[in-house]
């Protein structure tokens, strides 16, 4: 692609990958840092990479960063996940969207990207696959657990309201 | 066929309706004899979504973006605003450098250049110059003199080998040996070469410095040389022409092949200062050890460069000796 059509990519798809990735790791500065990354990489592969498959390029990358860096930071995750489920509480005010905010916060890191990727950008299976370097059959027992998970996490939550 | 092991895989494509008829029937069997399943399943009839919060946004666009068409964007953080000012003042030293250069090499060549200096430096500028004019010129006239000697020579060159050895010589000699002929000893009544040949280069002196005596009163003929132009004061613009000797052919005749090393060698009108060395090295060359006299006068003259070399104050022509010294 051309200089010009990296710079499209930017102005479209920047948002798309920063939120993605910031659902993931929940720390603005980390996700910023795996943005610029991201970009840096695209940009250094410009000129072999084909402008309409770039989008799912960019997402490829980031979510092997995520992944990464999550895998990385394991130990200091999952303490950080501690105070977050007790503070997990019945409120009568909860609103749909943080209920699901919940429901997605206890999934695995790949179960949230292709819950993400799914809901988020409207990838297709095979795409999803493409991305996250796994099988059609895996990403789609990955999702169906993980539409599982939410939605007992949503049905309880619901109750409790 | 679909089991519990692997209806996970379709289980998603079963709720969006996607699968081919066969696995549906299938499908539709498995969950019947799974009830468990079946009410998961029904369940998740309607799959809840998520929706992205469009307020979340990545602040610094403007960092990811590459400048388009060959020009580079560089965004001015702070590091950066640093290394362009470096940059920019390295730029501006290195263009005031070059203008400073530029102005001095003109003033250097004369050129006018409007700038206000005092009346002294501008007389003592002048003067310099008249100066530098004066000195040239009286070099041109100190330098006709021995440039008309030099033609007059010339002319009168030998043309055969063996006269054309001996003015060479000649001239190149004849400073030192000037004195030394007026105040040696008649030479032996001797057949040896060295002294034949060295008798032979005295008799030349004695012809030439009667020649130069000859010159010298007949300064009032002309030479053969343009005239040089009218002195006058120098500029860049004045052309200046140097008399210039005329084009005089000097034939080199080869040497007859008939005659042996030894003889050639034997010809060679030895310098004046061979006389000075040991009786023994009078020996040598009596016995046609033409290398080791060689030898010997590079060393008297100097020190050789390297084990085995030969002196070479004799040009080459004199030897059949190729010029690559093998």
């Amino acid at each position: 692609m051309t200089t010009k059509e990296y710079n499209n990519c930017v102005k479209m798809h920047a948002d798309g990958v920063f939120r993605f990735v910031l659902k993931n790791l929940a720390n603005r500065s980390d996700a910023q840092d795996v943005v610029q990354n991201t970009f840096e990489k695209l940009w250094r592969k410009h000129e072999t990479v084909n402008y309409a498959t770039s989008k799912s390029y960019l997402f490829s990358i980031a979510h092997n960063d995520m992944i990464d860096l999550i895998r990385k930071n394991k130990f200091v995750k999952a303490y950080e996940n501690v105070p977050e489920q007790a503070d997990r509480g019945f409120t009568n005010q909860m609103e749909a969207k943080e209920i699901m905010e919940k429901g997605l916060a206890d999934l695995s890191p790949i179960q949230k990207s292709l819950v993400l990727l799914k809901d988020y950008e409207g990838y297709s299976y095979e795409e999803m696959a493409e991305m996250t370097e796994l099988s059609l059959s895996q990403v789609k027992v990955y999702l169906f657990r993980a539409r599982k998970k939410m939605q007992v996490a949503v049905t309880q939550l619901t109750k409790a309201v | 066929m679909i089991n519990k092991s692997n209806y996970e895989a379709f289980a998603l494509d079963y709720l969006e309706g996607t699968l081919s008829a066969t696995e549906r029937r299938e499908m539709e069997v498995f969950l019947q004899k799974n009830p468990v399943v079946a009410a998961e399943l029904a369940e998740m009839k309607e799959i809840v979504t998520l929706v992205p919060d469009e307020s979340i946004v990545f602040d610094n666009k403007n960092a990811l973006l590459k400048a388009e068409e060959g020009a580079r964007v560089i965004p001015m953080h702070r590091k950066n605003w640093f290394r362009l000012s470096l940059a920019a003042a390295a730029m501006l030293l290195l263009i005031g450098g070059y203008l400073a250069g530029y102005f001095t090499a003109n003033m250097e060549s004369g050129e006018e250049i409007i700038v206000d200096m005092p009346a002294e430096k501008v007389e003592k500028q002048e003067e310099i110059k008249v100066e530098e004019a004066l000195a040239i010129e009286e070099t041109i006239e100190e330098n006709a003199a021995p440039i008309a000697k030099e033609i007059e020579k010339i002319k009168t060159r030998p043309k055969n080998n063996i006269e054309q050895k001996d003015a060479y010589f000649e001239r190149h000699n004849i400073d030192r040996q000037n004195e030394e002929v007026a105040n040696a000893t008649p030479p032996k009544a001797n057949n040896s070469p060295v002294e034949k040949s060295v008798s032979q280069q005295k008799e030349k002196v004695i012809t030439i410095e009667k020649e130069e005596k000859e010159a010298v009163a007949n300064q009032d003929e002309k030479p053969n040389i343009p005239e040089a132009t009218p002195q006058k004061l120098l500029t860049p613009d004045t052309e200046i022409t140097i008399a210039t000797l005329p084009e005089k052919e000097v034939e080199i005749n080869e040497i007859p092949a008939s005659k042996a090393m030894e003889e050639i060698v034997a010809e060679l009108p030895q310098p004046i200062a061979l006389t000075e060395t040991n009786e023994v090295e009078k020996a040598d060359v009596a016995e046609g050890k033409s290398k080791k006299t060689l030898k010997k006068i590079g060393r008297f003259f100097g020190k050789l460069p390297f084990e085995g070399a030969t002196a070479s104050i004799i040009p080459t022509y004199y030897t059949d000796k190729k010029r690559d010294g093998k």
